[in-house]
């Protein structure tokens, strides 16, 4: 599904990624971990398109077409979707407003019929239930006054409404207390399938326990310096990012 | 021969012919001080960014009766319905039946001289040339005078039409909406054009607000783009009363839009929004000014705008509150997006306070469309023009929702969001 080769990547002078390979097939749900700095959330913002990062090398193949040569809003009708590390907060903009332009811009692109009103409303009765969030909070300005929790459910339940071929979840556990987390986890579960693929960008072991990956990556310094399964999780959370950091400094 | 001059030698015309409901010596007056003053020029503080030159030369036709109403765009709403075309009232397409009910309307050259006496041109904080000739040519124009305790069933709706078919025009309407004691009303102007000529108007309403009465007042400017507008709307609050002001411009080439509200006793409130679109080379002004007299006051002010090309906008909010004004609650915002590089702003709040017991606030800024949220939408699905649109849409809104008529609501949204697809 996603082929990434020797991607590098910098913003304005700094080179901060420095030659990823990745292969993510259906079904399969991929870790990325790594200290602070080490590229992770650039990896995320690249695979959605963002603009501030300049690709120097590489390529990212989706589904046989050349990712980087998409826009961001192609990328997405594509099936790429971000659960933002930071939720934008958009006044006057409210969820349902929003998501049934995209729902329907994506059902556009794929020469599917635009969906009416009631099926709309339908859906995302339906698609609540995934993340168990308010529907009160959805007519709302879009994140404007939600709690940290209410803002990541939200990613996730704009997920379960536009049903993407590849989630990216960048930090999505970060300022989450357990409950949320177990929400938020449960969610992604939910929407798993043998034709959907998952990358979990974490800092933390924490979030794994409940989407359980099966391949784990850390990233250190612009570059894939282990891979394995989710035992690899549970060594780094023994040894902490040291280990790692140390490794690879003695190389 | 240039518009002074123009206009100098009209009232020469105008004044054997001129409503005596109005002395002749406050025309006479009024016309010495234009004659004074002349047209505004930059060179004055409150004229310092909108320039009115490139009409002074204009051939500009007055009062032409001859004018078509043809071609206006009507709203769909049920409302007493006024026509001016050309600065003239055209009793023929007016609709105002039923209204005697619950109030007097007629021309304000037909205003008993002692209504004039007492509420008539009793409010002008910064008066220019343009003023006085409105004042001496005051002629045309509604006065309305709601009775004590009755509350209009219909908006008032009055349409300015400047049909330029046969040539440059010039209007200068004068109005007068007096609301006794506990009554209510909504009165709406709509600025429409047709023809490809220019047109000016030079445009005054005033409104005196008896105690615990309540104001509804909005006005759109929709005419072509050549069009030259002077609007000025006076507002005078006596104890208690409400005013509701929402002015929304979308199109001309020049639009000055002056919003004065007195609160001159106690108890009153006055909400003020502005919305504004500014495309190709279209210049909008807004000048408000809320004069906080007297105590236990609240004035709430928001205008918002949108500038693309090389569109220019100007706001101006001054906030008084005089010595005698404590417990003052006023706030102002003004929030301006810019879309292009070459678009301009120029805001200036001017908040005079000499009480000391007051609640002020003010705030202005200048921006472009959230870089951030217009990403996370595209990274949603939303191609880039419809996401630009949808964070226009909800920029706007916030003063669109001040419109409490639902379907006019509805009809000018609908409008403004035709005006903001690209």
């Amino acid at each position: 599904m996603l082929s990434i080769k020797n991607l590098q990547a910098r913003v304005e002078e700094k080179e901060i990624l420095k030659g990823i390979n990745l292969e993510v097939k259906a079904g399969e749900v991929h870790a990325i971990m790594g200290p602070n700095g080490s590229g992770k959330s650039t990896l995320a913002s690249i695979l959605a398109g963002r603009e501030t990062y300049e690709v120097t090398g590489g390529s990212i193949t989706f589904e046989g077409k050349d990712l980087l040569e998409l826009s961001p809003e192609d990328r997405a009708r594509e099936g790429v979707f971000l659960a933002f590390q930071y939720p934008v907060e958009i006044p006057g903009v409210s969820t349902i407003n929003f998501l049934k332009t995209a729902v329907n811009a994506i059902r556009e692109y794929r020469g599917e019929e635009v969906m009416d009103a009631v099926s709309f409303l339908k859906m995302m009765k339906e698609k609540t239930k995934v993340v168990d969030i308010d529907e009160t909070l959805l007519k709302r300005s879009l994140n404007e006054g939600f709690s940290g929790g209410e803002k990541k459910r939200n990613e996730i339940f704009q997920m379960a409404m536009l049903e993407p071929k590849l989630a990216v979840l960048d930090e999505t556990d970060s300022g989450l207390d357990i409950d949320a987390l177990k929400i938020v986890a449960n969610g992604v579960n939910k929407l798993r399938s043998k034709n959907n693929a998952v990358i979990v960008v974490t800092h933390y072991q924490r979030l794994l326990d409940y989407i359980v990956p099966d391949y784990v990556h850390v990233l250190y310094n612009g570059r894939i310096v282990k891979s394995g399964t989710k035992e690899l999780a549970l060594e780094l959370e023994a040894k902490g990012y040291d280990w790692i950091k140390n490794e690879n400094t003695a190389v | 021969m240039n518009l002074k001059d123009l206009l100098l030698q009209e009232y020469k015309n105008f004044a054997p012919t001129a409503s005596k409901a109005l002395p002749i010596a406050l025309r006479e007056e009024s016309m010495k001080q234009f004659s004074e003053w002349g047209i505004p020029t930059i060179k004055q503080e409150e004229w310092k960014y909108t320039n009115l030159k490139s009409i002074l030369e204009t051939p500009f036709k007055l009062n032409d009766s001859n004018g078509k109403a043809e071609g206006i765009q009507p709203y769909t709403i049920d409302a007493y319905k006024l026509v001016f075309v050309n600065g003239v009232w055209n009793t023929s397409l007016s609709d105002i039946k039923g209204i005697e009910a619950y109030a007097t309307l007629k021309s304000i050259s037909e205003a008993e001289p002692a209504v004039l006496a007492k509420y008539f041109n009793k409010f002008h904080p910064f008066q220019d040339g343009l003023q006085a000739s409105n004042l001496a040519f005051a002629q045309h124009g509604i006065y309305l005078h709601v009775a004590k305790g009755k509350e209009l069933p219909k908006p008032v709706l009055v349409y300015f039409l400047s049909d330029t078919t046969q040539g440059p025009i010039l209007a200068q309407p004068r109005n007068l909406v007096v609301l006794e004691q506990n009554s209510s009303a909504k009165w709406i102007e709509s600025f429409q054009s047709t023809g490809n000529d220019t047109s000016f108007t030079n445009i005054i309403s005033e409104f005196f607000l008896h105690q615990d009465s309540r104001l509804e007042q909005y006005k759109f400017q929709q005419e072509n783009d050549k069009a030259y507008h002077v609007g000025t709307s006076q507002v005078v609050h006596l104890e208690k009363s409400y005013s509701h002001s929402a002015v929304m411009t979308w199109s001309g080439a020049l639009v000055r839009n002056n919003l004065n509200i007195h609160l001159g006793a106690e108890y009153c409130e006055a909400h003020l929004y502005g919305l504004y679109l500014g495309s190709s080379n279209r210049h909008i002004d807004n000048h408000t000014l809320v004069d906080h007299a007297m105590p236990n006051c609240y004035s709430n002010e928001l205008y918002k705008g949108i500038l693309d090309d090389q569109s220019t906008g100007v706001f101006n909010g001054k906030i008084w509150v005089q010595k005698d004004a404590q417990k003052t609650n006023a706030f102002q915002s003004n929030k301006n997006v810019l879309l292009s590089a070459k678009a301009t702003m120029n805001t200036k709040p001017q908040l005079e306070i000499f009480a000391d017991d007051v609640k002020c606030s003010h705030g202005a800024t200048v921006g472009q469309l959230d870089e951030e949220a217009l990403f996370f939408l595209r990274a949603r699905g939303i191609p880039m023009a419809q996401a630009r649109l949808l964070l226009m849409q909800a920029f706007s809104d916030d003063v669109l929702n001040k419109i409490t008529i639902p379907e006019l609501q509805e009809e000018i949204t609908a409008t403004i969001a035709q005006r903001l697809r690209p």
